[in-house]
């Protein structure tokens, strides 16, 4: 066990069981105890404060991987505090997150149908729709790019919105392509953000960047 | 029953003096009548380009009439007018100017008229810049 | 208060029986002599030669920093200014109202070329969104892609993406022309009143959706058309100014424009019936 914060700590430990739902069920029935992500490959780490800070806190210009997504959130639909920070897991799946940029406006309706098929909602952010949302897919046995496919209709509202799970990193952009999103893309490297000035800071030299167009959904495999 | 036809007429005949606009290719292609008195659509013709306009688009460097392509010779009050988008109001071309009955000529001597408006010292922008400018 | 209502004031549009607009507010009568104003010169604007040349590193420098240099730089009589660096920084090049040679050795972020009148620029780059933004006259030119709102609400000048530009181009337009060499997303030419846009490539759906007025030429595939957008016949000096245009554009050189597909409004949504031009000032 690590402790990172008064208020956050990473645990890992050894479990048999296939069904992660039950298991984290089990850890969530102690009093004032919540996931914030589970997983083998993949951490996901919420806290208030700016990109530099956060950073700084967990130290995460170390940590050494393949891909990360991130997020700095205006919150606009519900409270700032830590649960709705982004990026969201997409609980009961390990290594399942997303972020995500926009407004849903089906979200209630979504989430009661969800919360009735056993699906649990952390925040009320309602980014949170998404991760859940992917999550119930797969759950049902559709692959990712699947169940983000069929978020373009099944999710109202404009968004772009990234995922990232064990071995895979995906986009998607809603049909009026209302929200920015800047992509780079070579045999290598993948680079992708809201804005161009962001990857230029890990790729300042002169390279092919483009705008996905109207409901455009890419997955790479890592 | 006599008084309602005698209201009617003049009406009639209104209509009827909207309706004898020469139709443009353009209005036969959407089936309705443009308001403006020029066709916002009108491609201008750079056969017709004047000395003073060809000597503008060097000035600035540009290949061809740049922002004046949009600008045509339209009516203020009856009298023949172009519009200072700088200015917000319409510029009235002097009677001293003879008119040629095409819009295309027409329109190149609004954009002769409208540059020469703008680069005028007595162009309202410039007390507003006096008075106004800050950087 | 006087009345503004006075009979006398009647137009020639209202003796044809028209509907007039009454103008309240203080208004201006200006009297200029046409012949004395041929020095090519505007008020407040800097006499700058094309042939004075320099370069500005804006690596380390903020966009308000870079912006203030420029006009600096303008003011020294410099006219063509390279911009290295650029590093898709927001907000660079705003505002010039000057005529001036720009060449920017990199990309863009958002807002790049912001509200300008007069210069040429020259972005060998990609550009953000709402690149070009309230362009009043000038030509702006992209090597690579754009992003989303290109040339949102321009009013005058060219404005050419050599590569493809995302949705909503040409939002809003008020004149001007757009020429994009590739492919363009959806909402493309949403509600334009005035100017043209040309695609060379494909487009995505809704386009030209709410027009009121202008004109849309596309060379590909139309994903959708928009509400109020309907086809039109291609015209002789439609081609032939279509031809002018990419050659001003340096792109599609060998390109078709015969099979080029026209794109108007319907004018069911709204039509000018009933205005006068005097009503329309706002969208000139």
């Amino acid at each position: 066990m690590e402790r990172i914060l008064p208020y956050s700590l990473r645990y890992e430990v050894e479990y048999d069981k296939k069904d992660l739902l039950e298991f984290s069920q089990k850890i969530e029935s102690i009093p004032g105890v919540e996931i914030l992500s589970m997983g083998k490959s993949l951490e996901v780490i919420k806290d208030l404060g700016n990109a530099k800070m956060v950073c700084d806190r967990y130290n995460l210009d170390k940590v050494v991987g393949t891909h990360a997504i991130g997020h700095a959130r205006m919150a606009t639909e519900s409270g700032v505090d830590i649960k709705s920070a982004h990026p969201f897991w997409g609980y009961p799946f390990s290594d399942v997150s997303v972020v995500h940029n926009g407004q849903l406006t089906n979200y209630w309706n979504n989430r009661r149908a969800l919360e009735n098929k056993g699906m649990r909602f952390m925040s009320e952010c309602d980014s949170e729709l998404i991760a859940v949302y992917i999550a119930q897919r797969m759950r049902e046995g559709a692959t990712l790019e699947e169940g983000m496919k069929e978020s373009l209709s099944g999710l109202d509202g404009v968004f772009t919105y990234f995922v990232a799970t064990k071995d895979s990193l995906g986009m998607a952009k809603d049909t009026m392509a209302a929200k920015p999103l800047v992509l780079y893309e070579s045999d290598d490297l993948v680079a992708m953000g809201s804005e161009e000035i962001a990857i230029r800071s890990i790729l300042p030299q002169e390279i092919d960047t483009y705008d996905p167009f109207d409901g455009e959904v890419k997955v790479w495999q890592i | 029953m006599a008084k309602k036809k005698t209201k009617s007429k003049p009406k009639k005949e209104k209509k009827m003096k909207l309706g004898t606009f020469k139709e443009t290719a353009r209005e036969k292609l959407i089936g309705q009548h443009i308001g403006y008195r020029y066709d916002v659509n009108l491609l201008p013709d750079y056969k017709k380009i004047t000395p003073f306009l060809k000597k503008y688009v060097e000035a600035m460097g540009w290949d061809d009439l740049n922002w004046l392509e949009d600008v045509h010779m339209g009516y203020e009050e009856g009298r023949p007018a172009v519009f200072c988008r700088n200015a917000n109001g319409w510029v009235t071309i002097p009677k001293s100017i003879k008119l040629p009955d095409n819009q295309q000529d027409r329109d190149m001597i609004a954009r002769e008229l409208l540059v020469k408006f703008q680069m005028s010292p007595k162009h309202p922008l410039v007390d507003l810049k006096k008075a106004y400018l800050k950087f | 208060m006087a009345n503004l209502k006075t009979t006398e004031k009647k137009t020639k549009a209202q003796a044809m029986g028209m509907h007039t607009e009454v103008l309240t507010g203080r208004t201006q009568q200006k009297f200029f002599n046409p012949d004395e104003a041929e020095n090519f010169y505007y008020f407040g604007t800097y006499d700058v030669d094309f042939n004075k040349r320099t370069d500005l590193d804006v690596k380390d420098m903020t966009a308000a920093e870079a912006n203030k240099k420029i006009d600096g730089l303008m003011s020294e009589g410099y006219g063509t200014i390279v911009i290295k660096n650029p590093q898709g920084k927001h907000s660079l090049g705003v505002g010039i109202l000057n005529k001036l040679n720009l060449i920017f050795e990199g990309s863009l972020g958002y807002f790049g070329m912001g509200s300008c009148d007069g210069p040429i620029v020259r972005i060998n780059g990609r550009v953000g969104w709402s690149c070009a933004e309230n362009l009043m006259a000038g030509k702006v030119v992209i090597e690579k892609n754009a992003g989303s709102c290109f040339g949102a609400a321009i009013r005058g000048g060219d404005l050419i993406c050599k590569g493809s530009v995302g949705a909503r181009t040409g939002i809003d337009m008020k004149g001007g022309t757009i020429i994009i060499g590739g492919d363009a997303g959806a909402f493309t030419g949403f509600m334009m009143q005035r100017g043209r846009i040309i695609i060379l490539g494909d487009v995505g759906i809704n386009l030209g959706d709410s027009m009121y007025d202008g004109t849309i030429f596309v060379g590909g595939e139309i994903g959708s058309y928009g509400s109020d957008a309907v086809d039109a016949e291609l015209t002789k000096s439609d081609q032939d100014w279509l031809k002018r245009k990419l050659k001003v554009a340096e792109i599609g050189e060998n390109f078709d424009v015969s099979k080029m597909k026209k794109i108007v409004a319907g004018k069911k949504l709204w039509n000018y019936d009933n205005l006068e031009p005097t009503e329309k000032k706002g969208a000139i």
